[in-house]
C-alpha cells in the first residue's frame, strides 16, 4: 500500500547535527524535510534555501503542518521546543543531551506522555553495526562476565554556543558524556550507579569545561572509564573525534572504534590530513528508525527516559568534580 | 665495573643481556636460588660464578655493584643487604612492595653512602622521552589530558608470585607504576587520585585497573594497566594541550612484526622489544653504570621511585576503599 511521505520539520539549526539530519532525510524514502523553524531567522532562511524547503518564523504554524519534528536547538532550548511539539500533538526526536537539568528532562518526558506523543533521544551510535555486533557478543557471553570498559568520546571543540554556559548547560562533559553513557546502559543492560570525575578547562579559553575524565560504576560492580574531552585540535585533527570502547571480560577482550572506517586523504591543496568516513550513515539509520516508530505509532527505540538517564551521568560528573568525591546516581522519574 | 646480578628470572636475564653490551662492565656473579635456562646460558657464556643466594653476591669481595631483579616483596631486604655491604645498586621497579619498605630501603642506602638507581625504564623508551621533551618545550601549550595504557598477558613465572597481591601489588604496582612515574616526571606532582580495579576481588589470572589523576598544575591524567592481553605487550600514550595533541602506540609503531605458527614458548614475563639499535634497558643500564663510575645521575632517582610507589599504593588504596586519595605536597 502506498503511503504518503512523512513530513518532517527541523526545529532550529543551532546544533551542528541539524545539517546532517537534513542531509539524511534526503536519503530516506517515505520522508521529506518539510519545514524549518529557527529562532534566528537568517540561519533558518539559509537552511531552508540550502535544502529547498520552507522557513517558518511561526513555530505553531510549522507544528500544524508536519508529522514529526527533530529538535536541534541549543541544549537549554530543547525543553521549550519539545513542550511546544507535545502541546501540538507532534512526535519529537530531540538532540542529545536531552536536557541540561533533571527537572527539564522530566518535564519533557511528562509533557510528551500526557500528550500521547513519542519522545525520542538522538543517540545515533546505537545504530552502528559494530556496536550492535559488540552488544550481541557481550550478551551472548562470548567475553564471559565483563569486568571493565575503557571508553572515549573525544572531539574537537564545536565552537559557538557550545562554549556558553547559559545555552549549553556545560561544556565537554555535557556534550560528550551522554553518547557513551547510553551505550553502556544499552549494551550491558544495567544502570550507572556511581560517578567520579575530574573536570577541567585547559585547551580553549572558555567559560565552560573543555576536558575531563570519568570513572563510572554500574550495577554489579562493572566499571568504565570515559574521556569526553574536546581535546582534538580543531584546525589540525583529521576528523571531528571518536567513539571507542575497549572491553575486558573474564574470557577475553574486545575493542571497538566506531568511526574507524576512514580513507586517509593527504592533499597539498587542503593541507590538513582528512579522514573521510565510509562507514554507515548512522544519522540516516537513526532517523529512519524514528520515522518507522512515528508511522506505526510504536514506542521510540531510544526514549526520553534513555536520554534523561544519560544526562544524569553527565550531571553527576559535574557534582563529583565539585565535591572531589564519587557521587551516587538517583534515577529521576 | 664488576657487577653481580641477583635474581635469575626474566628481568635478570634482560639485564644480563644489556650488561654484556656495556663496555667496561664485567658480570662476575649471578645469585639465585634457582636458575632458569636463559640465565644458565649467560652464566656459561660469561664463565661467571653461580651463587645460591643474594647474600653471597652482596658480600662478594669482587662485586662493585649489584643488579636486583628478585620478586617485588624481596626488594627491600636485598637492597638493604647490598647497601650495608657497600655496593652500588640498580633495583628493578617497583622500589618495594610497601611504603615502609621503600623508605627503609632509601634510608639504608643513604646511611651506607652508596648509589641506588631504580628501573623506571619507560623514561628511556624513546617515544616516552620524546613526548616528555615536547611537553617540557611547551610544544603542546598548557597540558590538558594525558592518557596512558599498558597491557600484556598475566605474567607466568616460577612460584606464580605475581598472582599474589601481597607479594607483587598486582598490575597497579607492576605495570601502572611505569606510567605514574612518567606522568609525574612530565607533568609534576599529583594532587588527587581515584582508581577502580580488579584487585581484592579474588579473581584468578586476572588483573586490571584504571586511575584518574589530577595534577597540581590543573591538568588531568588517565592511567590504565591490564593483564588481559595474552597476545602481547601493548602501550598507548596521548597528551593533549592548548596548542596540540600527540599520541603514539606500541602496536602502531612496531616496525617489524612476525606471525608464526603456534609454539610452546617458555614461561616468562612479556616485555616490549624491538626496533632500535640499542634497547631502552641497555640505555638505562649504561646511564646507571656511568653514574656508579662517577658520571652524571640517570633519569630517575630513588626519590622518584618512592613517589611512583606512593602513587601506585594510593591507587590500590583507592580501589580498596572506593575513595579518592589526596596528596598534600602537590603544589
Amino acid at each position: 500500500m502506498e503511503t504518503s511521505p512523512l513530513r518532517v520539520g527541523i526545529l532550529s539549526f543551532a546544533h551542528v547535527h541539524a545539517a546532517a539530519y537534513a542531509h539524511a532525510l534526503n536519503d530516506i524514502a517515505g520522508a521529506t524535510l518539510a519545514d524549518i523553524w529557527d529562532d534566528q531567522v537568517a540561519r533558518g532562511r539559509q537552511a531552508a534555501t540550502s535544502y529547498s524547503t520552507t522557513f517558518f518564523a511561526d513555530l505553531e504554524q510549522l507544528l500544524s503542518s508536519v508529522d514529526t519534528v527533530i529538535v536541534a536547538s541549543e541544549n537549554v532550548r530543547h525543553k521549550e521546543l519539545v513542550l511546544a511539539a507535545a502541546a501540538a500533538g507532534v512526535p519529537v526526536l530531540c538532540e542529545k543531551p536531552l536536557a541540561t537539568t533533571v527537572e527539564d528532562g522530566l518535564a519533557m518526558i511528562r509533557a510528551c506522555a500526557a500528550a500521547g506523543v513519542q519522545l525520542g533521544t538522538a543517540f545515533p551510535v546505537r545504530y552502528s553495526a559494530p556496536v550492535r555486533s559488540l552488544r550481541a557478543a557481550v550478551q551472548s557471553g562470548m567475553l564471559g562476565e565483563t569486568l571493565m570498559i575503557r571508553a572515549t568520546n573525544r572531539g574537537t571543540y564545536p565552537g559557538g554556543w557550545f562554549g556558553q554556559r547559559e545555552l549549553a548547560g556545560g561544556g565537554a562533559i555535557m556534550d560528550h558524556t551522554v553518547h557513551v553513557a547510553d551505550l553502556l546502559r544499552w549494551i550491558w543492560r544495567r544502570e550507572c550507579v556511581e560517578v567520579y570525575a575530574e573536570v577541567a578547562a585547559r585547551h580553549h579559553a572558555l567559560e565552560v569545561d573543555d576536558c575531563g575524565l570519568l570513572l563510572i560504576t554500574m550495577e554489579d560492580g562493572l566499571f568504565a572509564s570515559l574521556d569526553p574531552s574536546w581535546s582534538r585540535p580543531v584546525d589540525a585533527f583529521p576528523t571531528w573525534g571518536d567513539v571507542t570502547l575497549e572491553v575486558t571480560g573474564t574470557l577475553g577482550t574486545a575493542a571497538i572504534d566506531v568511526f574507524a572506517q576512514n580513507i586517509e586523504f593527504y592533499s597539498n591543496q587542503r593541507g590538513r590530513t582528512e579522514w573521510r568516513n565510509w562507514g554507515d550513515n548512522l544519522n540516516r539509520l537513526m532517523i529512519a528508525d524514528w520515522l518507522s516508530a512515528v508511522r506505526t505509532n510504536a514506542p521510540a527505540s531510544i526514549t526520553g527516559e534513555d536520554g534523561l538517564r544519560a544526562v544524569e551521568v553527565a550531571l553527576a560528573a559535574y557534582r563529583s568534580a565539585e565535591a572531589n568525591a564519587p557521587v551516587q546516581l538517583s534515577r529521576a522519574g | 665495573m664488576r657487577i653481580g646480578i641477583i635474581g635469575a628470572g626474566t628481568m635478570g636475564g634482560m639485564h644480563a643481556t644489556a650488561l654484556r653490551q656495556i663496555e667496561g662492565v664485567q658480570v662476575v656473579a649471578v645469585g639465585a636460588r634457582e636458575v632458569g635456562a636463559p640465565m644458565a646460558a649467560h652464566i656459561a657464556d660469561l664463565g661467571c660464578e653461580s651463587l645460591p643466594s643474594a647474600a653471597a653476591v652482596c658480600t662478594h669481595p669482587d662485586v662493585d655493584a649489584v643488579v636486583v631483579a628478585v620478586s617485588t616483596d624481596a626488594h627491600a631486604e636485598v637492597v638493604i643487604e647490598a647497601a650495608r655491604a657497600g655496593k652500588h645498586i640498580f633495583c628493578e621497579k617497583p622500589l618495594a612492595r610497601t611504603l615502609e619498605q621503600g623508605e627503609a630501603l632509601l634510608a639504608a642506602v643513604a646511611e651506607a653512602g652508596v648509589k641506588l638507581a631504580v628501573g623506571h625504564v619507560v623514561r628511556y623508551f624513546p617515544e616516552y622521552a620524546a613526548a616528555h621533551a615536547m611537553v617540557q618545550r611547551g610544544e603542546l601549550g598548557a597540558p590538558g589530558v594525558a592518557r596512558t595504557t599498558r597491557g600484556v598477558g598475566f605474567p607466568q613465572v616460577a612460584g606464580n608470585w605475581y598472582a599474589d597481591l601481597e607479594r607483587s601489588g598486582g598490575v597497579v604496582l607492576d605495570m601502572m607504576i611505569h606510567d605514574f612515574d612518567w606522568l609525574r616526571w612530565t607533568f609534576g606532582p599529583v594532587e588527587r587520585l581515584y582508581a577502580r580495579g580488579l584487585a581484592f576481588r579474588g579473581l584468578t589470572g586476572k588483573d586490571g585497573a584504571m586511575a584518574i589523576v589530577r595534577f597540581g598544575s590543573g591538568a588531568v591524567g588517565y592511567v590504565e594497566g591490564s593483564w588481559s592481553y595474552p597476545s602481547g605487550f601493548r602501550t598507548t600514550l596521548e597528551v593533549s594541550g592548548s596548542a596540540g595533541l600527540i599520541r603514539t602506540t606500541s602496536q602502531g609503531t612496531a616496525p617489524l612484526t612476525f606471525e608464526l605458527a603456534p609454539t610452546n614458548g617458555g614461561p616468562g614475563v612479556a616485555v616490549p622489544r624491538g626496533g632500535l639499535q640499542e634497547d631502552p634497558y641497555l640505555l638505562q643500564l649504561r646511564d646507571v653504570v656511568r653514574w656508579f663510575s662517577g658520571g652524571p645521575p640517570p633519569r630517575s632517582s630513588g626519590e622518584d621511585a618512592l613517589h611512583a610507589l606512593r602513587l601506585s599504593l594510593a591507587a590500590l588504596e583507592s580501589i580498596r576503599s572506593g575513595r579518592p586519595i589526596s596528596f598534600v605536597d602537590a603544589r
